[in-house]
């Protein structure tokens, strides 16, 4: 899509269309024109605290209806209403809605909550962003918490689809959480968002086909996932961000929120390129699952989802766990990222939601999530240098040995790449980009 | 005629010509193609049912036999088989619930607009018969994607979830009893009704005791074939399902097989199955049982002549 | 005569006495619900669809905005899904088209032979009991029987195990892959089930005596089947080929489900990517139109054909 989208919004249309969303509960053209009217107004200067916009922040490019997060210009967010009053007792016999990534919380750790507080829960689950995204939007669904990664908060507070969080209700943050996410550069004071789990996202693959030594001594690992040596045995993920960013880093380029066409078009063609080389197939398990059960020799993985990959080696023992690979950049110059719990606006139970995040600060539940999850939380009870060697809740360590690469720590936030929020005008060239790719054209 | 297609003697002595020629040979070969098919359609739903029972975590290679994906415990994932896992509890449920109100309300719906649609002439018919066999033909993502659209941006009040599932699968479904039972009534003669009305029914009354009956065989088929169609339904449902509540056990399949496939998935897709063969049989039985009435007078109606 | 005379001619049905006396609304009435239905959540539906094609999106989430005013309406989004369709899209059209094709023509002739097996070389008991085996994979999920399949397929599935085991491939092949035969026969598998029934109804009602007499006449077994049984199942043969090729134009699940690769990518799966991701509403309107418009043809010559058949 070519040119700014504000080009054809003049007053009289914006009226019209606040007039035509309507429903009870009006979907987010109503905020969303009430953001653009303060967006037009000021663009590419700091807004005052006013009612107009959403945030504060210092990169706000024009035309941007929010201010966008950057780990060097970080943003502060407006409370569009106020959190909930604190000492509110907790509703009783509710059901806890989670809407989650699939296979990305432990039950044993909803349960174990749900007994304490006398709820029942229901998890419902997406495969990608978008997906989540689309469900969000409409508001018809109360979720109680929402997992979202920070690429997509700026949409939500501008639509004013999650609340601001009471602290109050909230005090293991504080004393469990890594300092740095009281206040995160996309979320300054912590007012929407906890921290949920980090990643880096790296290669994982087959240490009885590629040998750790080979892997590392290549010049540019990356270029394994292009290797015709081993088609038909490659993955990488089915979502826009992770696969563009993956073709963008292979060619060095760091910034992965680029809105440059020049770039991303090398990207599709490069990744075309990967579909008859090597028969890449696309998928979102193919790391937890496929690896582990031989599916793919090679691919693209999140570090949590190897690590968790344990679970499903056929041998569950030694031999079988010793298959598993992961390589990350040695400078951990990469693709690094966290998770985020939310509580969208409409939730029925918020009370009952701030007790849960609290729940899934602490220390002995957040653990014990890492360990079937095996995506690791920033607590400061999880030593990195000692998670290879700490037994979890099953017995083992918490990462294995030879997986070490996949150990998070502070400073490699400062050296990664991290995937955050994009202009919608760039979003709409990333996702073409994916469009063209996913129909096979270059 | 003849001559001109009589091999030369030599050839003729052959036994494969005369095997070739032998108007009554057995069509083995046409036998063994149409076996083949047979077995290269069923076999591998009858590999996926016997998986259901594998002792392994694995759904392609066979460890052992074992309940556990049923109602057990696997240890791989304790709370995972068919009827512990209470996410599964919820999709069965919510699966037969949406089949049986989408049967009970799509078949009479259905019945009744074969009914006026077989009677009923002129340019608006063909319109509704027009857009009757439209919903038919189209390819279901089309139809889903529209539902959704209608849904979100204009019928707002209806919120994604069973009711919204219903009403689509509805409308994607009325068309079968439509087809099924119209077929019926080009076979079905009028003067019976109109006998029944010159005895002194009144037109509803001729429809409700003398058509309906006649119809039975067909509603009742449609029936069967509209909750077999809604139960494995996913793609309409899929667009319109709201949170995990409202996801019937075709869409978890469908999520499953995307996520973490296990022998749960194989019993699943079983007890859809089994719950299609359970409603057909009970279909029958009921017919069965519906015109016994029908056919005992008609017997009696014959011993009554001949004696 | 004169023209309106005509038309009152054609339109006259023999006079009963049942009709005579029943209000004009009587029957209509009956079809009343059905209509209400269709209209309000068939017809309207579409109209929403071409009201998000010709609207606009939010500038926030790039949502689409439908415009339900005609004179509102933008062409903007559909000029440039329609450059997409004419240019880029046009190796996945071309793709659809293909398999649709060729799935269709294994269709027929898989389902015809099986179909006049059926009608005319079973009897009795083996007839009942081979009807039933046709009629199950009606009722067996679609899903089940892919999965199954797909469960076959994999690169330690029992489909390599025994094609290794007698030598016929040297290694197992990844057929899961994005492999265009997999596809197709995926497609194959799915909608022949469908077919097998509706040529055994029509086999069945050929009647035996003219087939007898073309083979008393002199005619060989495969004279009589090209000059007697295939032309008589012409309209069965063509209504199978609309019932089987039109929802393949549509299908996406089947891809996604035994090809994890682009290279593969049907026309259905263009519309369920546009669905899936932000900013694409009316692309994926546009391309709902697409497919329709494009389908439509075939689908109104099914409905006139069918209708004329029902009629005589």
């Amino acid at each position: 899509m070519t040119g700014s989208a504000f080009d054809e919004w003049s007053l009289e249309q914006l009226t019209r269309r606040v007039f035509l969303a309507r429903g009870a509960k009006a979907a987010a053209a109503v905020p969303a024109a009430a953001a653009l009217l303060a967006a037009c107004q000021k663009p590419g200067q700091v807004p005052t605290t006013s009612t107009g916009g959403p945030g504060q922040g210092d990169y706000w490019p024009e035309g941007s209806p929010y201010p966008l997060a950057r780990q060097d210009s970080p943003v502060t967010w407006d409370l569009w209403r106020d959190p909930i009053d604190s000492n509110l007792p907790v509703e009783k016999g509710a059901t806890l809605k989670i809407f989650n990534w699939n296979a990305y919380l432990f039950k044993k750790v909803v349960e174990e909550f749900c007994a304490k507080y006398d709820c029942k829960y229901e998890i419902t689950t997406y495969n990608g962003e978008d997906e989540a995204l689309a469900k969000m939007r409409t508001g018809q669904l109360e979720f109680d918490v929402y997992f979202p990664s920070p690429d997509n908060l700026g949409k939500l507070v501008t639509a004013q689809l999650i609340q601001p969080l009471n602290h109050d209700y909230i005090p293991h943050l504080v004393s469990d959480v890594w300092p740095a996410f009281q206040n995160p550069w996309y979320d300054q004071e912590w007012r929407y968002t906890v921290p949920y789990v980090m990643y880096t996202t790296g290669i994982a693959y087959r240490r009885d086909f590629i040998s750790d030594e080979q892997i590392q001594g290549m010049s540019n690992p990356y270029d394994i996932l292009w290797d015709p040596k081993y088609k038909g045995d490659i993955g990488i993920y089915d979502s826009y961000r992770e696969a563009i960013a993956l073709a963008l880093l292979r060619k060095g380029i760091t910034d992965l929120n680029t809105g440059d066409q020049g770039a991303l078009d090398q990207a599709q063609s490069d990744l075309v390129e990967m579909i008859d080389a090597v028969d890449v197939r696309l998928d979102t398990n193919g790391a937890y699952l496929g690896i582990p059960t031989g599916k793919f020799k090679l691919h693209q993985a999140w570090s949590g989802d190897i690590a968790a990959g344990w679970w499903y080696t056929p041998e569950q023992n030694m031999e079988g766990w010793k298959t598993l690979g992961y390589w990350y950049p040695d400078d951990r110059v990469g693709a690094v990222g966290n998770d985020n719990i939310v509580i969208p606006a409409n939730a029925e139970h918020p009370v009952l939601a701030h007790k849960f995040i609290d729940w899934m600060m602490t220390e002995t539940h957040s653990m014990l999530n890492f360990s079937w999850v095996g995506y690791q939380p920033p607590q400061n009870a999880a030593d990195p240098k000692t998670l290879t060697t700490t037994d979890s809740f099953y017995d083992m360590p918490y990462v294995l040995p030879w997986l070490s690469r996949a150990v998070i720590e502070e400073k490699d936030f400062e050296t990664g790449s991290f995937e955050a929020e994009l202009t919608p005008e760039v979003d709409a060239i990333w996702h073409n980009a994916w469009q063209g790719f996913k129909a096979g054209v270059s | 005629m003849t001559t001109a297609e009589a091999p030369p003697a030599t050839l003729r002595r052959l036994p494969i010509i005369g095997w070739w020629r032998d108007p009554w040979r057995k069509p083995r070969l046409l036998a063994a193609l149409a076996w083949t098919y047979v077995a290269w359609t069923l076999l591998p739903v009858a590999m996926a049912i016997g998986m259901s029972f594998n002792s392994g975590r694995s759904n392609a290679v066979w460890q052992g036999f074992s309940f556990q994906w049923w109602w057990g415990h696997p240890a791989f994932d304790p709370q995972g088989s068919l009827f512990v896992d209470p996410e599964l509890h919820a999709a069965i449920f919510q699966s037969l619930r949406l089949s049986i109100l989408a049967t009970a309300v799509a078949v009479p719906l259905g019945v009744c607009f074969a009914i006026g649609l077989d009677r009923w002439h002129g340019r608006p018919a063909a319109g509704a018969n027009l857009l009757m066999m439209l919903s038919f033909i189209l390819p279901e993502i089309i139809g889903g994607v529209a539902m959704f659209m209608v849904f979100t941006f204009l019928l707002k009040f209806i919120h994604l979830g069973t009711v919204a599932q219903l009403l689509g699968l509805i409308t994607f479904e009325i068309s079968y009893p439509v087809i099924i039972v119209r077929a019926r009534l080009l076979s079905i003669d009028k003067d019976v009704e109109d006998a029944a009305m010159d005895l002194g029914a009144s037109p509803t009354q001729a429809v409700r005791r003398v058509l309906l009956p006649l119809l039975y065989p067909a509603i009742f088929a449609s029936a069967a074939l509209v909750f077999a169609g809604t139960i494995d339904d996913f793609i309409t449902v899929r667009y319109l399902s709201g949170s995990a509540s409202s996801e019937p056990l075709a869409v978890k399949i469908y999520n499953f097989s995307r996520g973490t496939p296990t022998p749960a998935m194989n019993a699943a897709t079983t007890f859809m199955l089994l719950s299609t063969l359970v409603v057909v049989a009970v279909a029958l039985t009921g017919y069965l049982r519906v015109t016994k009435g029908q056919r005992q007078e008609a017997n009696e109606a014959i011993g009554g002549a001949l004696f | 005569m004169s023209a309106r005379a005509k038309r009152r001619k054609g339109r006259t049905r023999p006079a009963k006495r049942s009709d005579s006396w029943l209000p004009r609304w009587y029957w209509p009435a009956f079809a009343l619900p059905g209509v209400v239905w269709m209209l309000g959540l068939f017809l309207l539906p579409f109209y929403v669809v071409v009201s998000i094609a010709f609207g606009t999106v939010d500038p926030l989430f790039r949502s689409p905005l439908p415009v339900f005013q005609p004179w509102f309406w933008t062409g903007r989004y559909m000029a440039e899904e329609w450059d997409l369709l004419t240019g880029d899209f046009r190796a996945v059209e071309l793709r659809t088209l293909i398999y649709v094709m060729v799935a269709s023509a294994i269709c027929l002739v898989i389902a015809y032979t099986v179909a006049y097996f059926a009608a005319r070389c079973t009897s009795g008991r083996l007839r009942v009991a081979f009807l039933v085996m046709l009629a199950a994979p009606l009722l067996i999920s679609y899903l089940m029987r892919m999965l199954a399949w797909v469960e076959l397929l994999q690169p330690d599935g029992y489909v390599n195990r025994i094609l290794t085991s007698v030598h016929l491939i040297p290694r197992p092949i990844h057929w899961l892959s994005g492999m265009s035969i997999t596809v197709v026969m995926g497609l194959v598998y799915g909608y022949v089930p469908y077919l097998t029934l509706l040529f055994y109804g029509f086999l069945d009602r050929i009647d035996r005596r003219v087939l007898e007499a073309s083979r008393d006449l002199g005619a060989s077994r495969v004279q009589t089947f090209v000059r007697v049984t295939l032309p008589l199942s012409k309209p069965a043969i063509l209504a199978g080929i609309v019932i089987t090729s039109l929802p393949m134009f549509g299908d996406y699940y089947t891809n996604n489900l035994l090809s994890g690769s682009p290279r593969t990518t049907m026309f259905g799966n263009l519309l369920d990517n546009a669905m899936g991701s932000t900013g694409q509403g009316p692309e994926a309107a546009t391309l709902v139109l697409f497919l329709l418009l494009v389908l439509l043809v075939p689908m109104i010559y099914y409905m006139r054909s069918s209708s004329r058949l029902a009629a005589g």
